[in-house]
């Protein structure tokens, strides 16, 4: 069967779900399975979440918290 | 000093894997038994601590059906950060956690801890069966 945006087309198609893929796995998380149960991802907003990637940060030695870059103090320049 | 079980247990597991940069045993109470490999927190005990008690509670909300109240759950826990991944099992009265860099599958990381940890319980049902014989 032909694809409607051609080879080139499927190419960017494959391409932009491995970008996407990789971007999500990217992200982190937590995961959880209990007594064989099914694995579940935790929501990002619960204490827990929070908590375990606090301790996992601590244990692999990575800064605590993303905050956002600050710009430097921007030096007054001279108006002459 | 010589090594205790739970010694070489960590460390072995740091030899069936060379993604895991660190490993730490715990017992149920939180309390560390063991620690090897790079682990760069501060103080390792507290954090092992912390780590059990989020487990717990995770555990404790998440109960299958059925299950005792004095019964252990199992649980299984990863966590993808942007730095690295750690993981985290629970079984009978042993955690054991690990630091890996974030190119792992996780199925393999937990394997090799599963199986750390039943040699752990195998090593120590045979101490037991050594010392009751040892008593008679």
């Amino acid at each position: 069967m032909k694809r409607p945006g051609g080879r080139l087309g499927g190419y960017a198609d494959e391409v932009a779900a491995a970008m996407r893929r990789r971007k999500e796995v990217r992200r982190p998380r937590v995961r959880v399975r209990l007594d064989h149960g099914e694995a579940r991802l935790l929501d990002d907003r619960t204490p827990e979440t929070g908590r375990l990637l606090t301790l996992a940060r601590e244990l692999i030695g990575e800064p605590p918290a993303e905050e956002p870059p600050r710009e430097p103090p921007r030096e007054p320049q001279d108006a002459g | 000093m010589p090594a205790s079980a739970n010694d070489l247990a960590v460390r072995y597991l740091l030899e069936l894997s060379t993604d895991i940069r660190g490993a730490l045993l715990l017992d149920r109470d939180g309390e560390l038994l063991a620690s090897a490999g790079q682990l760069p927190a501060d103080d390792l005990a507290a954090v092992g601590q912390r780590l059990v008690e989020a487990a717990h509670g995770l555990s404790r909300n998440g109960r299958p059906r059925g299950a005792q109240d004095g019964a252990q759950v199992a649980i299984e826990i990863d966590v993808l950060s942007t730095g690295g991944a750690m993981f985290l099992l629970g079984e009978d009265d042993l955690m054991m956690a690990c630091v890996t860099n974030r190119n792992v599958h996780p199925g393999l990381i937990f394997y090799d801890m599963h199986a750390v940890l039943r040699d752990l319980e195998r090593a120590a049902a045979a101490e037991s069966l050594r010392e009751q014989r040892g008593t008679r």
